[in-house]
């Protein structure tokens, strides 16, 4: 059964989906530049250069999420506006908190600080967790599907392609994977699977 | 699967959001009804049956001829 969605009567004011992604990437990509030329370089000038590309374009893509949540006629429709929005706010916070742990995790000594450090990112992917939970007994059994079809997906994809890496890895010189990005690369990978399949609103 | 329901629901003047919020779906789960591309679950098939005071039989047609 073919799920895309197409012939829809227009809804007023509904914010193009496909300029709301792009903003996603951007926000996505120019954050992880800046995380990672945070923790790599020790100029901080291309950080704060690709953290601000990061803040505009996260803001963007918020407001237009907004905006497609005042758009929305119902209930329903919202609470999937609510779950896109969490979701992409929890992997933020889990992506900020490992970039935290990551720098500051060697220079702390009290065991305290430490778990708080490691407890940190750890707390927003139990997040990520809840709000499936809260999809998969959502009223609105289409969207559902489309949503439990994206998650199969993107984990069945990240799945092989963590395992050939590890396999590449095990045969070749190529570096071990990190499996802390697994979750990040999964979220990236559930994106593109919901645009894909139609049934998204991000 | 054939079924009547954007036939119904242009009888009673809705548009897909009126019906969207009269079953407590989105509006993409009205349209990817009445286009054939999703086929409800029954509870879902008997509240639209409910909502048009009609049997399942008379919204959808599953196009089966013995």
């Amino acid at each position: 059964m073919n799920h895309r969605l197409n012939n829809t009567e227009p809804a007023e004011d509904y914010p193009s989906s496909g300029i709301q992604f792009l903003l996603l990437l951007s926000w996505v990509i120019s954050f992880v530049l800046a995380a990672q030329l945070f923790v790599r370089s020790e100029a901080l000038l291309w950080p704060i250069i690709a953290a601000i590309i990061c803040a505009v374009c996260l803001a963007a893509w918020l407001w237009r999420m907004r905006r497609a949540g005042r758009a929305s006629g119902n209930a329903t429709e919202r609470a999937f506006g609510r779950f896109t929005l969490f979701h992409t706010l929890l992997i933020l916070a889990y992506a900020l908190g490992l970039v935290l742990a990551m720098s500051w995790l060697d220079g702390a000594t009290q065991p305290v600080v430490r778990i708080g450090l490691i407890a940190l990112p750890s707390l927003a992917l139990a997040g990520w967790a809840w709000v499936f939970g809260a999809m998969i007994y959502s009223s609105d059994e289409m969207m559902r599907e489309l949503r439990t079809r994206a998650v199969a997906l993107s984990a069945g994809a990240v799945l092989v392609l963590a395992t050939l890496w590890g396999l590449f890895a095990s045969l070749t010189s190529l570096p071990a994977f990190p499996g802390f990005l697994l979750m990040p690369g999964f979220a990236l990978v559930y994106v593109v699977a919901l645009q894909i399949l139609g049934g998204d609103d991000a | 699967m054939k079924n009547r329901l954007q036939e119904l629901r242009r009888e009673l003047g809705w548009s897909q959001q009126a019906l969207a919020d009269r079953l407590d779906v989105s509006r993409q789960t009205v349209n990817a009804l009445e286009t054939g591309k999703y086929d409800p679950s029954l509870p879902l098939a008997f509240k639209i049956g409910r909502l048009f005071k009609l049997t399942i039989e008379q919204i959808f047609d599953d196009e089966y001829h013995a």
